[in-house]
């Protein structure tokens, strides 16, 4: 009986140890091998030997998560055949070549190892956060620019900086400076969080909390709940933020999980006394996902591509005419800004004279680029691409036929939720770097 | 008091659509000795077959009964076709064959469905919500116990006052026996392999309107059966009714209390069980070697 007990004992401990652990794991995979094999003779990363900008794309377009690849290519098929058919950038085309990595770090190095052999002088993707640490520490290695369009969490980002690297993807900080605002501007009392595992998520919240206690607002913490990603059932986590007290949810999950919550949390009256923040909820992949059952009114996200707002909607019908029938949302957005800014810095350049890859660096550090929400760019100290935010409610949409950002609704937040070169180095020295 | 109300009928809707797809298990086990992994897959096509008739007819009733039907003549096809012929092999055989089925049909979901998401709404008719004692739960939760409870006596009168039941419970006692009295038993094992996977298909078309189901994805449904099997007693109905209960509620009630860890709770209590009464609750001790 004492085996037993210390047997149970000790399973419990190994289960709660590995439950505690898994998300420092999974951003910190595949850390050593970037599959570099060439190293400085690429660092003088030219114009290719056809004439053309060949630029690599890595994307999930096999797999579980390749159906993300559905909302990517059309924004960036559009607006390479827009650059293509207006005389390429300086009378020379684009040329897309699209690598699969399956949005898995473990093979994301013998892609690049793939990506090495194509003579490409930028790199757009991966989309994956668990990726972005490998195609980070190539990007140095090689001296190829990479544009991600994921997260880092801080931590690793700081820990894969790089003069090569920058996020046209979304920023931790920025969306929990966000939430933070709109929980004061609401009167939020109670919050709970809810979140996926990994880094970003945690990220989010701990950035929250901070910017809480800046605005110096009274929130209660109503309780939280990580989910691990394979949960489809999410009847007892609604039931037990409604038990919570809470007002407001804050939450990170995207793709099928946010769709499960979505019309669960409908179904049961979640929505009927909490209201929901999170990013990218209310855009078009998750409101034509959820369908009727979309809690319409109940739900305030970040929309990087608000296709329902006057602004974007040529745009939005431009791509979804040239698509299979997808309707455009705010992640395929993020590989077209990648492109768009990488189409503005070539066009400083002399191609015929040639030039380097430091020089395309210092050429997107300084280049602004037009987008429909204004001119958009990246930071020089943390190389994030920083364009307006909006935290805009949901309405139902009778073009589109479905719950999408409502225009008469929504907050803009500009580019003053993106943390300032102040914090960031002073978050750099808290962490040690 | 009415959210500990509200708990428990959500842990008893959960648990009873977990016992669906494990009783389907345990009479496949049961019956025809083989661990059938399959069975994710199967919960699956449910869900899409259903989605898709619903789609096309606007009835989900129609939808459920084409989930059921379909999926069970195509288990029917399994185990006349690819299961009978390797009887006589390993049972290793049988669950290798069972698994490349799974495999099988994940493949052809992406195929026939794409890679996407997959979900419904609620049929009108069930979208609403009753109060209690001051909360609102929704009547599609307190319809799910119902169905499930039905089907649950229906197979325990099945199982214990019909013919057919006898012969099965004399097939899961002594199947040798069985066969010397002149009963078909390859024919009652293509039977208790159709019940099985219907009654799987049956959770999936139910689930529908709940998790829906993404294409690409395994279905999580195998573990969890997996676990309400281990805990109630591989091969047991009965196990599978009393053990789905447990997670059902463990999971509802952990979510309140232990809110960061509740999603270990299947597999914890999986762990307890294997470590205390390996058999399960209602398993048998069997003498190994």
């Amino acid at each position: 009986m004492k085996k037993k007990l210390l047997a149970l004992i000790l399973t419990m401990a190994m289960c709660l140890g590995l439950a505690a652990c898994s998300s420092s794991t999974q951003e910190n995979t595949g850390s050593d091998d970037s599959g570099s094999t060439l190293t400085e003779e690429l660092s003088e990363t030219e114009p290719s030997e056809d004439g053309t900008y060949r630029i690599a794309v890595l994307m999930p377009l096999s797999g579980d998560l390749s159906f993300f690849s559905g909302y990517f290519i059309p924004s960036l098929e559009y607006l390479a055949d827009n650059i293509n058919s207006e005389g390429g950038i300086n009378g020379h085309e684009v040329d897309l070549i699209y690598k699969d990595d399956q949005g898995d770090p473990t093979i994301e190095a013998s892609v690049l190892a793939e990506v090495l052999e194509e003579d490409v002088c930028a790199v757009i993707g991966p989309f994956m956060d668990t990726c972005g640490p490998v195609v980070a520490q190539w990007a140095e290695q090689n001296k190829i620019p990479v544009f991600m369009c994921c997260a880092l969490a801080t931590d690793v980002g700081f820990e894969n900086q790089s003069d090569y690297v920058f996020t046209a993807g979304s920023s931790a900080w920025s969306w929990a400076k966000v939430y933070a605002n709109a929980v004061k501007e609401h009167g939020y009392e109670s919050v709970f969080f809810l979140t996926n595992s990994g880094g970003v998520p945690e990220n989010v919240k701990e950035f929250f909390w901070q910017e809480i206690d800046n605005l110096g607002v009274e929130v209660e913490n109503a309780g939280e709940v990580q989910l691990s990603g394979t949960e489809t059932d999410l009847t007892s986590v609604i039931t037990s933020i409604m038990s919570s007290g809470a007002d407001c949810i804050v939450t990170s999950l995207t793709a099928s999980p946010a769709v499960n919550f979505l019309q669960q949390g409908n179904q049961m009256g979640l929505f009927d006394e909490v209201e929901l923040l999170g990013a990218y909820l209310n855009d078009a992949d998750h409101t034509e996902s959820v369908g009727s059952s979309y809690p319409v009114g109940k739900v305030y996200s970040i929309t990087w591509f608000p296709i329902s707002f006057d602004f974007a909607s040529d745009l939005a019908h431009d791509i979804y005419d040239r698509s299979d029938g997808v309707v455009p949302c705010s992640a395929g957005l993020t590989f077209y800004y990648a492109l768009d800014t990488i189409r503005a810095a070539l066009a400083t350049l002399d191609y015929e004279a040639g030039y380097d890859s430091a020089q395309l660096v210092e050429a997107v550090e300084t280049t602004t680029c037009e987008s429909v929400f204004g001119d958009i760019y990246y930071t020089e100290y943390n190389h994030q691409l920083v364009f307006p935010l909006y935290l805009a409610n949901t309405a139902m949409n009778d073009e589109w036929g479905m719950a999408l950002p409502d225009e008469s609704d929504y907050v803009e937040y500009g580019i003053e939720c993106y943390p300032t070169e102040e914090e960031w180095v002073a978050e750099g020295e808290r962490l040690g770097y | 008091m009415s959210i500990y109300l509200y708990q428990f009928l959500t842990g008893l809707s959960s648990g009873l659509l977990y016992f669906l797809t494990a009783a389907g298990m345990a009479i496949i086990v049961s019956g025809l000795n083989v661990i059938n992994f399959g069975q994710g897959a199967f919960c699956m096509f449910g869900t899409l077959l259903c989605y898709s008739v619903y789609e096309a007819t606007g009835s989900f009733f129609l939808g459920v009964a084409a989930a059921v039907v379909v999926a069970g003549v195509l288990g029917g096809y399994v185990t006349e076709a690819m299961l009978r012929p390797i009887y006589k092999r390993p049972p290793l055989f049988q669950l290798l064959l069972t698994m490349g089925v799974g495999y099988l049909l994940q493949d052809f979901f992406l195929f026939a469905w794409g890679n996407r998401m997959i979900s419904a709404s609620v049929p009108e008719i069930l979208n609403f919500r009753v109060n209690l004692l001051g909360l609102p739960f929704p009547f599609y939760y307190i319809f799910l116990i119902i169905i499930s409870l039905i089907i649950c006596a229906v197979m325990l009168f099945v199982f214990k006052k019909t013919k057919i039941g006898m012969i099965f419970r004399a097939i899961i006692t002594n199947r040798d026996m069985v066969d010397c009295m002149g009963i078909n038993v390859k024919k009652m094992n293509s039977l208790m392999f159709i019940v099985g996977i219907s009654l799987t298909a049956l959770a999936g078309a139910l689930n529908l309107p709940i998790t829906g189901t993404q294409t690409a994805a395994e279905s999580p449904v195998l573990f969890t059966a997996m676990a309400v099997l281990i805990i109630g007693g591989i091969g047991e109905i009965k196990g599978a009714f009393i053990g789905a209960l447990i997670v059902g509620m463990c999971t509802s009630f952990g979510a309140m209390f232990f809110s960061q860890y509740y999603s270990l709770i299947p597999s914890l209590l999986m762990v307890l069980v294997l470590l205390i009464k390996p058999e399960g609750l209602c398993g048998k001790k069997t003498n190994a070697g």
